[in-house]
């Protein structure tokens, strides 16, 4: 069991990460609901975006710029900047498809006869696809990625991009779209935590901020859903998660400083919420819902538990040194 | 034919005076020491570079002509510390592993008083950005000595992690005692 970290460290998470994120979203989230449940997906949208640029806002700069207003990654990234530079900018047009996708989808739904159902789910996710196949090389530009080691990298992230986007975006449309959002915070937490026994601080921070983020649109969401059919859709967020979770965790690999922490570890946290995706069949989902409740946590908690652990056998956390 | 030889004799003279005149130093991680020192509010770490190669070049002897090029290899980064070299050359400082290397390039030297006033263009993480600095610079010789200490706000390169904790302003420190 490693020692707890030291007490201003928390403190300035806290201030720089966990408020802004969790804080923002939550606030935002919250402004939507005021419009009615129709807006919560899109609520969730902006207010994963808030949550972001609050997290990432770097305060007193004279006079305020684009390049000196960044805290965590640049605003505007230059055409040879790393990928993970890029990550905010796929996050958004992720977002932007997701939303878009999923409207045209609704209005295909509604007017295309009935023989052609599968038509709205093609107009929904080949937008999608197209979009994760030109984020993808955007997450693998720098001189880090050229390395043939990381060859097959873009492939790695398109498949765990579109597995992560197609599970979570069913199952955040789902009665448990607040407690996915749970979840999701939890899965982010545990990233920060693996990414910061591989040293890296900015990413850590930045898996923070969106852990936070969700957290926060499950407390707003939760608060709004005063009674179990009410559903409270936060799946507006989904998108910028199939970003930043495989894009953080398996995208910026090839960046990372020498470090002891087994792939695996990375690999474990990314694809953590695959584990979701039995709840997707109705004959698991209509299962007794405290069952369904222990089962979920239990699957999403257990390879996040192992990866963490597996973490700090291999490495010390930086205070520790 | 005597005028042909005469012009070619000229020609060559002259040449060779312009030759001459330009004084070549090469830069090396060797007669180069580039060092920092960042600070925090309960101390300061030290570190620097092992190795770079570059060169400078002095007109007729000229101080004010000085012009010089430096690629520094970020990976040959040292500190005093083992664990914060580590963590000084990931993407949070200077993200070795995606900018391999940093670059100066002096573009003016001015002489101001008993001392210089140098203006380059150093290039980190990708940005370049103009820095003017004073040093003092002499040739002894056949060596060029040059010896300067100015900080650097890291922030204008990109490079902000820990503000608040670690303070903006890097001192750089820049010694070379380089034969021709």
């Amino acid at each position: 069991m490693p020692p707890p970290p030291p007490l201003k460290d928390v403190l300035d998470a806290l201030q720089q990460d966990v408020l802004p994120g969790a804080g923002g979203a939550a606030l935002v989230m919250c402004l939507f609901l005021l419009l009615g449940r129709w807006s919560a997906a899109l609520g969730s949208a902006v207010a994963i975006a808030v949550a972001f640029m609050w997290s990432n806002f770097l305060p007193g700069s004279d006079p305020p710029d684009w390049e000196n207003t960044s805290r965590l990654l640049h605003w505007k990234p230059d055409k040879d900047e790393p990928g993970y530079q890029w990550l905010p900018r796929a996050a958004l047009l992720l977002v932007l498809v997701g939303l878009v996708s999923r409207w045209v989808g609704l209005l295909a739904a509604h007017f295309l006869p009935a023989r052609f159902w599968w038509g709205s789910h093609v107009l929904v996710w080949l937008p999608r696809i197209v979009a994760v196949g030109m984020v993808s090389a955007w997450l693998v530009l720098g001189n880090a990625a050229e390395a043939p080691v990381w060859a097959h990298l873009r492939w790695e992230l398109i498949a765990a991009m579109l597995l992560v986007w197609f599970v979570l975006d069913a199952l955040a449309r789902s009665e448990i779209s607040s407690q996915l959002a749970v979840y999701l915070a939890a899965i982010f937490y545990a990233g920060a935590a693996v990414l910061l026994y591989s040293h890296n601080g900015t990413f850590m921070e930045l898996a923070v901020v969106i852990g936070s983020a969700m957290f926060g649109i499950a407390v707003a969401a939760g608060l709004a859903k005063t009674s179990a059919d009410a559903k409270v859709y936060a799946s507006g967020a989904i998108p910028a998660v199939a970003a930043f979770l495989p894009g953080l965790l398996l995208g910026t690999r090839p960046s990372h400083p020498d470090n002891k922490v087994p792939d695996i570890c990375f690999w474990l946290v990314a694809l953590a919420p695959l584990l979701l995706a039995p709840f997707l069949l109705p004959r698991v989902s209509r299962q007794n819902r405290w069952l369904l409740l222990v089962l979920r946590m239990l699957l999403v908690l257990t390879p996040l538990i192992v990866a963490v652990l597996l973490a700090g056998q291999h490495e010390k956390l930086p205070y520790e040194e | 034919m005597l005028r042909c030889l005469f012009a070619t004799t000229l020609l060559a003279a002259i040449s060779l005076t312009a030759i001459a005149a330009d004084t070549k130093y090469t830069l090396t991680g060797e007669n180069t020491h580039i060092t920092f020192v960042g600070k925090k509010p309960d101390g300061k770490h030290t570190g620097g570079f092992k190795k770079l190669t570059g060169s400078a070049i002095i007109v007729d002897g000229k101080i004010e002509s000085l012009k010089a090029e430096v690629t520094i290899d970020t990976d040959s980064l040292y500190s005093d510390d083992a664990k914060l070299t580590g963590h000084l050359k990931s993407p949070d400082f200077f993200d070795v592993k995606n900018h391999p290397t940093a670059t100066f390039k002096i573009t003016k030297v001015e002489k101001a008083d008993k001392i210089y006033t140098v203006t380059g263009e150093l290039t980190l993480l990708g940005k370049t950005k103009t820095v003017t600095f004073p040093a003092s610079i002499a040739t002894t010789g056949d060596a060029v000595l040059v010896s300067t200490s100015f900080p650097i706000d890291r922030t204008l390169w990109g490079m902000t992690y820990g503000k608040g904790k670690i303070e903006d302003k890097v001192e750089l420190t820049i010694k070379v005692t380089a034969k021709k």
